[in-house]
């Protein structure tokens, strides 16, 4: 008896173990779906390498990896609408403006233009994971091609030459990200080639000399690895090129003074030299105005730097459809061949009045860039700001190409890629810089390109809006700077850059939440560090008076 | 000599007759006559096999055979004690009877109700956890389509929420408040031993919709961790323990039929302008505005009657159980259809269940094999015709001859083009929206229990289980239906064929070894077992359009492994201190290697003060029981992330997601979020319960004092910048905490020969609080936001911050005038700042009720039965979206242009302007609801009829439609209809 109970007992156990020492492994689980792979696995071709980079650009323009909107990057926060590129650059450099006001009631988007946003607005939170999110995989792109990395991945020395460059144009993107960091949060964490990505380290805070030297000498040093500058469309069209990095280096150098809270003329100096290799590198203005702004806008001879969108492959609610369907409403959207039509956006009655005729600015009737304003519901005062029809719609961006004529069939999402850099801007930063004390440029050749783009302006050869040597002042060029490159995202920068952002000398409608205008705190130069990062960084400090 | 037969005959007569009389007595006295006799169940007419029939004070007796028949050999004064499991015992003098019926009750006194627990049973009575088993036969009547609805108001402590009336829908059950904040918060579901997949099923709203409620014969739900600690990684949101009805060995075929058909009828719809009254509302508030007039149609369409309809529906279940040699089986078939009160809805379900239960070598070998299987299919109904007829204008008709909008009328532009941030046509959107499912679902288990021979007090066991589903479904939108030019991402009339597909197969394994044992005042059981259980799931969708584009099919395969460990100790000593010890162990494949195992212990002691000395003779008193209980759960489930910690990459194939250099489009590969250290979420929960009894078990009821510590919370929150590929990420930091009491009377106040009065009546009180969130402690974070809404994008009302319950509503705080009328657009400045931003909104309330009661009545007299139940929810408060977002007046103009229509009670609020964030829309919606009530009556011992009302009658203070919603954001539910039933019950 005691041998069967014995015996039964052993057989058992041994059954027991013998299970769970085979069964055990069956918890090492791979992933089962085709398209998610194991780092061995994603680097075996080639061509991944290209995918990857493409994905850092395609950051700048869809929000995911899945259309429309889906398999997001940034979760928690509408993917379309507060985590895009574009349109959240957009929302916090245009409506603390004169530039525009927005009719819609989309949770804190009003506090923008009353400059009344909080450490917990989800626009800005969605703007600063964007920035980061960019940082953070160009990062790691540059930790997964270093030399080494490729060696062990055995990849071909042909792919090794190209990844040379794809290198330097990750850098550049992340400089990029940076640059927006700086600009609008002026502090934030750092990350660098050797922040250790998924672990639980938490990056060092970093304030905005640090970032601003950090920016500079990465696109300084890696400059020299990217494509030469190329004008207009060819096989490398969507890859930032050393006029790119140029262009960013004349931006960061004449704001420098601003984000380091210096008053160095130097940094002037800096600015006119890259100024200058982007105006030798053989841009030209595009002879239309508009045809900057166009669905065949790939074609300008004036674009340095696009970020590209597709009515088929590169959609988002976010993007460049944002900017065309949020500027108008039904009755107006073919004017436009705008895919949408939200009736949202508008331009106040202080921005429109930069186009009437002033003892700075004659002959302003003469302007084509205020043909894109929208005067039919003449209404240009806002005094109900949730209707949309009060206020002057701006019909910036067009689904039409540069010959007028709109898509058949109308597509869903737009084609027109959107403008980061052109040579109007970089015109003007030249006479800018030059104005405010640097060398490397004249005032007569500052002159000849302020009056280029009035030139254009008009059209047709004339020259009616061109300027005096006297009238080339400070405070010319920063309206001059509205009325060519309104609605691209640089306002808020120019804003604060001469002071007046906040300033109560300086209104337009509704500035402040007073339908007359008033200034506000200064605090509001900056916008704060989102509350979320700090509560999971315990490094970092929140900026003055959030 | 003298004559020695002197001694008298007359002497030896008397003597004679004296000794044979002795003798007589004495045989009579000591005389055993046979007794043969049948035992039966008083209610069913049913034999009973294997009842007791004992000498009452002795231990002589025998058991009742195969056909309930008995033969005994008892002295003629005898008094005969008949038992059996679940009945009274009957004494029955013998009187010299030799043939005796003998009929048992069924037990009022429940204590020697036999429940299930993990991998056992044990009696009620001596249950030391917080165990609730539910009498399926007195459970909520009528209709009830899945075994969601059999729960609803039961149980205390168990809040079962639907998402709304549409036939098949699905429902949320929580148990004493969710204890997890992003795993998932439902409780573990185990059918014959087989644990299910909680994770939804793509075309069936209710997976568990698929068992038929007539075929379940116990449900046990085990609420404290004492109770459910055995089920370690799965078991943090209590465990619901469900059987199925067997066969008997020996029983003779009985054939059970139960079967209704039902009529469901729309209750109240919220109140929109008339045609007429939208045209004067129109004409006085937009006055001056010369686009509108020419918008107005020329008739009067009331939207909502045009979609909603009467249904009807019906149940037929038909089961038949019996005993094919040794082999006792139930075979069951049963048919549902339900139509649904939103026109074009429809649910069909076709089951079928089959139980065989044979044992052999002389009850050694046991086995209960169960296959389930079940056939869904679905039409759905869009609920956002719901929405949309909300909206619609009500002056345009509902057809319209044009070239857009396939026959249905929808708003054009200017130029004559459909406007395509327009509504669309309600009735378009039931009739040229075709949304179909398929599913198949089916899952057994086999149960194997060997006792051993010469150690028969060790049993082996073994449970081999399976769950697979298998489902298909698309949605089709016709081309140029207003659909297809309002909805979705494509907007150009091109009609669309979504098809899709889901699979999932589950496979586990359950070895276990229990032993028994009973030396002197002492009583040991102890189990040891191993499981392992396996997931796999696939699903793929696509896109077609008519305009020969398509959304590539994509698959999505994914598989996770949970292994295990297990033993319980169970000791009582003198059958009134009873312990219980549970150790598990688990590994899951979600986790790395170095964080996959948990150890989940639990502890408990249970003492039965009544079978005390000093309470025994307590007559009024006829159960007092203390259990005192400690255990610790694990959680791993967080839904479709099955690999949270592995580095991947995603290459994506999309095609409308891609990047171009030159003029080459290329793929996406993006570089996946990770995190290697995320673990166990733990659950710790602490349990205080008292069960008691009067008047021997006429009243009993219990009280449970409990608190859960959720620690290592799985929680997915914001990841510091720079660190990882996204923003928001699993991970164990923060801890949630509830707190609660359960108390549960239940009796018979009356009970008479001919009229019986049950009452059951629970409630519990429950708080969640969040007690640990983020890395570091800021003041100024507002917490995580969640609770979406419509309106404006991307507007979120909820937040779970520390010091409150999770998903808790975070919005302004209303200011009024002196006439109680809300100011519109002004907020109190709660910071006194002197700006109203994001640091002025405030926690008010949440959607959790803090308390929710149920009463069950059950009155029976003669043949006669009425029930009815009641189901009421405190303090739970409703964000009314539907207010926020159709209720304010400047929403009936959009400059497209196109009108829309607007709530009745925006003319009171007064808004011109949406106002989402306004403390105005959380409502309080506490409720008191008549869940069914039902008459029956019984014909004869072959036929019962009912008729049943279900959801009789809803009493709140909420302005919206209904209460009762899921998430506590109403946003257009589908309205939940009174159904009327007639229904017959037939055995034989």
């Amino acid at each position: 008896m005691k041998k069967i109970k014995f015996s039964i007992l052993l057989a058992v156990g041994v059954l027991m173990t013998f299970m769970m020492s085979s069964c055990t492994n069956d918890l090492n689980v791979t992933p089962l779906q085709q398209s998610i792979l194991t780092p061995g696995k994603a680097f075996a071709n080639d061509s991944a390498y290209t995918n990857f980079l493409a994905k850092i650009y395609a950051g700048f323009s869809t929000t995911g990896i899945q259309a429309v909107d889906n398999n997001v990057d940034i979760q928690g926060i509408d993917g379309g609408s507060q985590a895009s590129y574009v349109r959240a650059l957009w929302n916090l450099q245009e409506l603390p403006t004169e530039e525009a006001m927005c009719a819609w009631n989309d949770q804190t988007i009003q506090n923008f233009h009353t400059f009344q946003w909080s450490s917990s607005d989800p626009f800005i939170l969605g703007f600063y994971d964007r920035l980061y999110f960019q940082i953070t995989i160009a990062t790691s792109f540059l930790q997964q091609t270093t030399p080494a990395a490729l060696a062990a991945n055995k990849v071909s020395s042909a792919m090794q030459a190209t990844i040379k460059t794809y290198r330097a144009e990750a850098r550049f993107l992340r400089a990029l990200a940076y640059y927006n960091v700086l600009d609008n949060f002026r502090n934030g964490p750092m990350v660098t080639d050797d922040s250790p990505i998924g672990s639980s380290a938490v990056p060092p805070y970093a304030k905005a000399p640090q970032i601003y030297a950090y920016i500079s000498n990465e696109l300084r040093s890696c400059v020299s690895d990217m494509l030469p500058p190329v004008v207009g469309f060819g096989p490398t069209y969507g890859h930032a090129n050393q006029a790119a990095a140029w262009s960013l280096l004349a931006k960061l150098y004449l704001n420098a003074n601003t984000y380091l809270g210096t008053s160095n003329t130097q940094y002037y100096d800096s600015c006119l030299t890259y100024c200058n290799k982007v105006i030798n590198a053989g841009y030209q203005l595009n002879p239309v105005y508009q045809n900057n702004f166009v669905s065949d806008n790939y074609k300008s001879p004036e674009i340095i730097f696009p970020i590209v969108f597709d009515g088929t492959h590169a959609q988002s609610w976010g993007g460049m459809m944002f900017l065309m369907s949020s500027a108008v409403s039904g009755d107006i959207q073919s004017i436009t061949a705008s895919p949408g039509a939200w009736g949202g956006n508008r331009a106040t009655q202080d921005f429109v009045a930069k186009f009437s005729n002033t003892a700075q600015n004659e002959n302003a009737s003469l302007d084509t860039r205020a043909n894109m304003l929208y005067t039919g519901f003449n209404h240009p005062s806002i005094d109900d700001n949730s209707q949309f029809k009060q206020g002057t719609p701006v019909l910036k961006y067009s689904e039409k190409n540069s010959q007028g004529v709109a898509p058949n069939p109308a597509p869903s999402f737009p084609d027109t890629d959107f403008p980061v850099f052109r040579l109007a801007d970089i015109y003007l930063m030249y006479a800018e810089a030059v104005l405010r004390g640097g060398h490397g440029g004249d005032l007569q050749t500052a002159l000849n390109y302020v009056n280029a783009l009035r030139d254009r302006a008009e059209g047709g050869g004339f020259t009616d809006l061109e300027i005096q040597l006297n009238q080339l002042t400070l405070p010319f060029i920063l309206e001059e700077r509205s009325r060519e490159l309104f609605w691209e995202c640089t306002r808020r920068t120019d804003l604060v850059r001469y002071g007046l952002l906040t300033s109560p000398n300086y209104v337009w409608q509704w500035k402040g939440g007073v339908k007359s205008g008033v200034g506000a705190s200064s605090i509001y130069n900056i916008y704060p560090i989102p509350a979320s990062d700090l509560s999971a960084n315990p490094n970092l400090i929140q900026n003055t008076g959030f | 000599m003298k004559n020695l037969n002197a001694i008298s005959t007359h002497t030896l007569r008397r003597w004679g007759t004296l000794l044979i009389s002795l003798l007589f007595v004495m045989s009579l006295a000591a005389q055993n006559i046979t007794v043969r006799g049948v035992v039966k169940d008083a209610g069913t007419g049913e034999t009973i096999i294997g009842a007791n029939v004992v000498v009452k004070g002795t231990t002589s007796g025998t058991i009742t055979d195969a056909n309930g028949n008995f033969s005994l050999s008892v002295p003629a004064n005898a008094t005969l004690s008949v038992s059996y499991l679940g009945y009274e015992t009957v004494n029955l003098p013998v009187d010299g009877r030799t043939h005796l019926v003998i009929n048992l009750k069924q037990s009022a006194v429940a204590l020697n109700e036999v429940v299930a627990i993990g991998y056992g049973t044990v009696k009620k009575g001596d249950a030391t956890g917080s165990v609730v088993a539910l009498n399926t036969d007195k459970m909520n009547k009528g209709q009830a389509t899945s075994l969601t609805d059999l729960l609803a108001g039961q149980t205390a402590g168990v809040t079962v929420t639907t998402s709304g009336g549409a036939p098949g829908a699905g429902a949320n059950i929580i148990i004493r408040g969710g204890s997890s904040l992003y795993a998932s918060n439902a409780p573990l579901i185990v059918v014959d031993g087989v644990p299910l997949d909680n994770n939804g099923v793509s075309g069936l709203q209710n997976p568990l919709s698929t068992i038929n409620p007539d075929d379940i014969a116990t449900f046990t739900i085990l609420k404290d961790a004492s109770a459910t600690a055995i089920y370690g990684s799965r078991a943090s949101n209590g465990v619901i323990l469900i059987t199925t009805k067997k066969g008997r060995l020996g029983q003779k075929i009985h054939v059970s039929y139960q079967g209704n058909y039902s009529v469901s009828t729309v209750g109240s719809t919220l109140n929109v302008l008339s045609g007429d009254q939208f045209r004067n509302f129109m004409d006085t508030y937009w006055a001056g505005n010369k686009t509108i007039p020419p918008l107005y149609g020329k008739t009067s369409t009331d939207w909502q009657k045009l979609i909603f309809t009467t249904a009807s529906g019906t149940d037929q279940h038909l089961s038949v159980s019996g005993s094919a040699g040794v082999l006792p089986y139930r075979v069951s078939v049963g048919y549902t259809t339900q139509n649904g009160i939103l026109k074009t809805g429809n649910y069909t379900r076709t089951t079928a269940a089959l139980n065989l239960n044979p044992s052999f070598l002389d009850d050694h070998l046991k086995f209960n094999i169960n296959l389930n299987g079940s056939y869904n299919t679905n039409r759905f109904a869009d609920q956002g015709a719901i929405g949309a007829a909300l909206q619609m204008d009500p002056t345009q008709s509902v057809m319209a001859s044009g070239q857009y909008g396939a026959g249905y009328w929808m708003a054009l532009d200017a130029n004559g083009n459909p406007i395509k941030i327009g509504i669309a046509n309600p009735v378009a959107i039931l009739n040229d929206e075709l949304n179909y499912s398929y599913v198949y679902e089916s899952m057994g288990s086999a149960q194997v229990d060997y006792k051993f021979y010469g150690l028969p007090d060790l049993h082996a066991k073994a449970d081999v289980g399976y769950d697979i589903t298998n489902s298909n479904g698309n949605k089709t939108i016709v081309a140029n239906s207003p659909m297809s030019w309002v909805w979705g991402s494509k907007k150009t009339g091109a009609g669309e064929y979504d098809p899709y597909h889901q699979q999932s197969s589950n496979t586990m394994l359950d070895v276990y070894l229990d032993y028994n044992k009973t030396f002197g005042i002492n009583q040991l059981n102890a189990m040891l077992g191993y499981s392992w259980q396996h997931f796999f799931t696939t699903s793929w969708n696509a896109t077609y359009y008519t305009d020969n584009t398509s959304i590539a099919r994509q698959d999505y395969p994914a598989e996770n492994y949970l292994l295990s460990f297990f033993g319980r100790l169970n000791y009582t000593l003198l059958d009134r201190y009873l312990f219980t010890f549970t150790l598990r162990n688990d590994g899951t494949s979600r986790f790395a290697p170095g964080n996959r195992w948990g150890l989940f212990p639990s502890g408990a002691f249970a003492w039965k003060i009544k079978d005390e000395s000093f309470l025994k003779n307590v007559n009024w008193l006829s159960d007092l029981k203390l259990r005192l209980g400690y255990g610790q759960t694990g959680q791993q489930d967080i839904g479709g992330n099955y690999y949270p910690y592995i580095p991947t990459y995603n290459i994506s194939p999309d095609i409308n997601t891609m990047y171009s250099f030159g003029s080459t489009w290329y793929n996406l590969m993006r570089p996946g979020a990770y995190n290697t250290n995320i673990k166990w979420e733990t659950t710790t929960t602490y349990n205080i319960g008292l069960d008691y009894g009067f008047l021997n078990g006429r009243f009993t009821g219990s009280v449970d004092l409990y608190k859960r510590v959720t620690s290592n919370m799985l929680n997915n929150l914001p990841v510091a910048a720079g660190t990882n590929f996204t923003n928001i990420l699993p991970a164990n930091i923060g801890s949630l905490e509830n707190k609660g009491l359960e108390v549960v009377l239940g009796g018979n106040p009356i009970q008479t020969r001919d009229f019986t009065w049950n009452l059951s009546y629970n409630m519990s009180y429950n708080k969640n609080t969040v007690t640990k969130l983020t890395r570091v402690n800021n003041a100024e974070y507002g917490g995580i936001a969640g609770g979406g809404i419509s309106g404006g994008t991307g507007n979120t009302v909820e937040t779970t911050n520390i010091g409150y319950p999770a998903w808790s509503f975070y919005v302004y705080q209303q200011a009024y005038n002196s006439k109680g009328q809300p100011i519109e657009g002004v907020y109190v400045d709660r910071n006194g700042d002197g700006i109203i931003n994001s640091q002025d909104l405030y926690v008010d309330h949440n959607g959790a009720p803090s308390v929710t009661m149920g009463l069950s009545s059950r009155m029976t007299w003669k043949k006669w039965l009425l029930t009815f139940t009641l189901r009421s929810e405190l303090n739970n408060y409703v964000y009314n979206n539907v207010q926020s977002n159709m209720g304010f007046l400047n929403n009936s103009y959009d400059p497209s242009p196109f009108l829309k229509n607007i709530l009745s009670s925006a003319l009171t609020t007064n808004f011109k302007n949406a106002q989402y964030l306004s403390d105005y829309y959380v409502q309080n919606a506490s409720f008191l609801k008549m869940d069914n009530a039902s008459l029956g009556y019984t014909v004869n011992k072959y036929l019962t009829v009912t008729a049943t009302v279900q959801n009789v009658f809803t009493i709140t203070n909420y302005k919206g439609l209904d209460p009762e919603v899921q998430g506590g954001i109403d946003n257009v539910i589908y309205p939940r209809p009174h159904i009327f039933l007639i229904g017959a019950s037939v055995n034989f």
